[in-house]
């Protein structure tokens, strides 16, 4: 693998063109969008981060600092945070976007204030691309199937397998109109999954059969948003109403498995901003609704959760040419009732913010937040600097001190600990005293941006993150003997502590751009953990060690694309779930004939290759994509209870004028 | 491995490079119908016997090769006496129809002969008529399978086409390899025969193609 990768950064560095420089970094990315057909598909763009799935469709995401129980990152469409992360499990499927609107990516894994908004395990901004003026219209289809249907072999007692059901269809339009000074625009957004992989089909299933019916295994998900926006004279304003209805599974940690739940999600947000000279003043109001209801469950399965959020907040900040200077204050009201419990909280963060370039080529920059809650604040400090050390050598570097509330870890045991008795609903003992804790990390960063050609960009760099204190909930459940349930798992004593502990990580990255001719890069990163701590560990054990990307598009004529992503990844262990180890699974009852399977605590390391191609028509109003995914079809496995993904692929078609 | 990767780079990119210069795509549209007859003997051919299939399909010249769309309709019925449906009474059967895009590169052996290696890939609609059921294994009733499954197919073809004279018509003659990827595959090898008709293509379609 190391012979593989200097071969390939020689290569790189050897292969010169006539074309437009592009530097990639850690925190901005050109986004190809030709492989993604819905917004889950984002978190594999970002090579920085890592993701799990249970079911293919939704995902747990660790940045960095806080693995994949921690705090999910914050996600913001155009610049307004959205919030999607239910007890840290995230569904990006709930924007109300398309992948096709989104010209490119902003993303980091620190801990900080993005945009008015608190983003404690970072956050990815989705930037949409301008309207055209006038009339805007657009629709899109989009339809997968996975291999390995019985087909006519269904006749054939040897041969016959249960049935494979489609992923999809997904729809998506969009209505705008944009004029000099104002726009408004209306997205619509219907998805629908079935999780009908072995592995997870009898346990999502098992809940649907209900007073003698059985109730489809799907997810389906509605969204919507109404946007305008107004600017001139150096005014700006912009409004959003955003509702999401999500049908689906949420995996819930605490009782080891999936719970049936209406997610639902409705935001309101005013905001506008004023410049003058150098001067800018911002400010916007935030109302979100967070609730999961009740889905028909056999179970009477019901989080019962309703969360009201108002976020008030105001910003100025100050640009000359070598320094910017930044400050504002937010406040959050939090209203909560879920069950028995109603539960009120008010949190104000201030925050500043100052980079100055103290000489043409050295950058200095410094950043300070503190959020105040009722009986605690948490201090976030960073210092930072960059240095263009030669033409072709960049330098820079941070150092973060952070805390993190309790509240904001997003764990069900905060809200536990104030009243909300579902650990009782689902039968979760929990060990005695669960941390309450904040966060607490020091991580220093160092990195090297080489340009070593106009069109070629190196990027190493190192991180080391000390966990003073990272709680890290734990629950070892037990294998429930009854196979023909479904249940499989059952929750035993679930712990919740604070843990010290050290991890390292290092990247590569490379980039090369030939215009839009052709273009590829490659990512490689590798992580280790160290601790006294066995479940810091083990916790961090999820993780893959080492990951490696490769990307390459090439255009061979204006209304024609290829694109094709190799991925690797290293074995994880999860070993929550040790005592399913070797244990049979088996298809859904009405899935005739009965197929097994057997858990494994570790999911393999995999290589896999997702290849698409693309062609515009009719002035690149009508697009067709096709998109192979998993074209080696490996077992592509990423959590013990996780779907084996197979070769699926997928057909996309967008219509706009 | 640094010879293969600089050597694939300069392949991507050069007949990148000629394709742009290639200004005549969309010029010529060939419709092509024809038939094709099993020929392929395995497994899958010795529990299925297929219907002659009947094809329709175009084709346009686009840059470096020829893209291709079309549709092949076969019917199968079992070979095999222990397969049955939900009625035991009705033969079992099913519709296959493959629905594709494509791409082909057509090399001049002589004058009006022409050859062409290629791949084509889509989806392959089946429909049962007569849908299997097995007996319940727990107790939640009988387990009727699926009456319509779709699953993705790819192609690999060789054509040898002679044109006739100066006329728009030709003959042609294609074998394909076909695999559609249920849990066990289907495999087909075809042999097929059929006219086709060129015409320069029409503005509408020319425009809606660029």
């Amino acid at each position: 693998m190391i012979r593989f990768l200097l071969s390939l950064t020689l290569l790189l560095c050897f292969c010169q063109a006539k074309v437009t420089a592009q530097v990639w970094t850690n925190s901005q990315d050109s986004l190809d969008t030709t492989v993604l057909t819905n917004p889950n598909d984002l978190l594999r763009t970002i090579p920085e981060w890592d993701a799990a799935t249970t079911d293919g469709f939704t995902y747990l995401v660790n940045s960095g600092r806080y693995g994949y129980y921690g705090p999910q990152p914050s996600v913001y469409l155009d610049g307004i945070p959205i919030d999607f992360s239910y007890f840290n499990w995230q569904n990006l499927n709930m924007l109300p976007a398309s992948m096709d609107h989104i010209n490119h990516v902003s993303y980091s894994a620190d801990s900080r204030i993005h945009n008015q908004a608190v983003a404690p395990a970072g956050f990815l901004d989705l930037h949409t691309q301008p309207l055209d003026p006038g009339f805007n219209a657009y629709g899109s289809f989009t339809l997968g199937n996975q291999i390995e249907d019985p087909g006519p072999w269904s006749y054939d007692t040897t041969r016959v397998t249960p049935n494979i059901d489609r992923r999809g269809p997904h729809y998506f339009s969009r209505f705008a109109y944009s004029d000099t000074n104002w726009y408004a625009q209306t997205q619509f957004s219907l998805r629908q999954h079935q999780p009908t992989n072995l592995n997870n089909h009898h346990r999502i299933g098992s809940y649907s059969y209900v007073d003698g019916t059985w109730h489809p295994v799907k997810n389906i998900i509605a969204n919507g948003l109404a946007e305008a926006g107004y600017s001139s004279s150096g005014w700006d304003f912009k409004t959003r109403i955003l509702y999401g209805n999500n049908e689906e599974y949420v995996f819930f940690q605490p009782f080891g498995r999936e719970i049936p739940s209406l997610t639902k999600y409705k935001q309101l947000a005013l905001q506008g901003g004023y410049q003058i000279g150098n001067w800018k003043f911002q400010s916007r109001y935030l109302g979100h609704q967070k609730k999961l209801d009740y889905r028909v469950n056999n179970k009477d399965y019901d989080f019962d959760w309703d969360q009201l959020t108002h976020s008030f907040s105001l910003s100025g900040s100050y640009q000359r040419s070598n320094t910017q200077l930044q400050a504002g204050t937010i406040i959050e009201r939090i209203r909560t009732h879920a069950l028995e419990m109603d539960n009120r909280q008010t949190i104000a963060t201030f925050y500043s913010e100052m980079t100055s370039n103290i000489a043409p080529q050295h950058a200095l920059n410094a950043k300070a937040s503190v959020d105040i809650a009722t009986f605690e604040t948490a201090p976030v400090l960073s210092l930072g600097s960059t240095h263009q050390l030669t033409n072709a050598w960049k330098l820079s570097s941070q150092l973060i001190y952070e805390e993190l509330l309790y509240h904001r870890q997003q764990n069900s045991t905060y809200w536990l600990q104030r009243g909300y008795d579902l650990f009782d609903q689902l039968s979760i003992s929990y060990d005695m005293p669960l941390s309450t804790e904040k966060n607490k990390s020091t991580s220093f960063e160092v990195s090297n941006i080489f340009t070593l050609s106009p069109s070629v960009s190196l990027n190493l760099s190192g991180r080391y993150i000390y966990h003073s204190a990272l709680n890290i909930p734990w629950q070892v459940v037990s294998h429930d003997q009854q196979q023909f349930t479904g249940e499989y798992t059952n929750p035993q004593d679930f712990y919740f502590t604070s843990e010290q502990g050290n991890r390292f990580i290092f990247r590569l990255s490379a980039s090369q751009y030939i215009g839009s001719l052709f273009n590829h890069n490659i990512n490689a990163s590798f992580k280790h953990s160290r601790s006294q701590s066995r479940r810091y560990r083990n916790y961090w054990k999820q993780v893959p060690k080492a990951t490696f990307d490769y990307n390459f598009k090439i255009k061979p004529a204006e209304d024609l694309s290829f694109s094709a992503t190799a991925h690797y990844q290293s074995a994880t262990t999860w070993l929550e779930y040790q005592n399913l180890d070797g244990e049979t699974y088996r298809s859904l009852q009405p899935q005739y004939p009965i197929k097994y399977g057997t858990f494994h605590i570790d999911t393999p390391s995999f290589f896999n290759i997702d290849i698409t191609a693309k062609k515009w028509f009719w002035d690149r109003r009508f697009v067709t994509s096709f998109s192979v995914r998993n074209l080696l079809n490996t077992e592509v496995r990423y959590h013990t209870l996780g779907l084996d993904k197979a070769l699926q692929f997928i057909i996309k078609t967008s219509l706009s004028f | 491995m640094l010879r293969y990767l600089s050597t694939l780079i300069t392949i991507l990119a050069v007949s990148a490079s000629l394709s742009y210069g290639q200004q005549d795509s969309y010029r010529q549209l060939s419709l092509d119908v024809g038939g094709a007859t099993s020929i392929l003997e395995n497994t899958f051919s010795q529990h299925w016997n297929p219907s002659p299939s009947l094809h329709l399909g175009g084709r346009i010249n686009y840059h470096l090769g020829n893209l291709e769309a079309g549709v092949r309709y076969t019917d199968y019925s079992a070979n095999d006496p222990s397969y049955e449906g939900r009625n035991p009474a009705e033969e079992v059967r099913f519709t296959s129809y493959f629905v594709y895009i494509g791409w082909e590169y057509p090399f001049t052996l002589s004058e009006g002969l022409t050859f062409a290696p290629g791949l084509r890939f889509g989806n392959n609609f089946l429909t049962f008529k007569n849908t299997k059921t097995y007996p319940p294994d727990g107790s939640f009733g009988e387990y009727v399978f699926d009456p319509k499954e779709s699953e993705f197919t790819y192609e690999l073809l060789t054509r040898l086409e002679y044109s006739l004279g100066d006329s728009p018509w030709a003959l042609y003659s294609t074998f394909s390899y076909s695999r559609t990827l249920t849990y066990h595959p289907m495999t087909v090898g075809l042999l097929s025969v059929g006219v086709s008709y060129s015409f320069s293509t029409p503005g509408w379609i020319k425009n809606f193609l660029q």
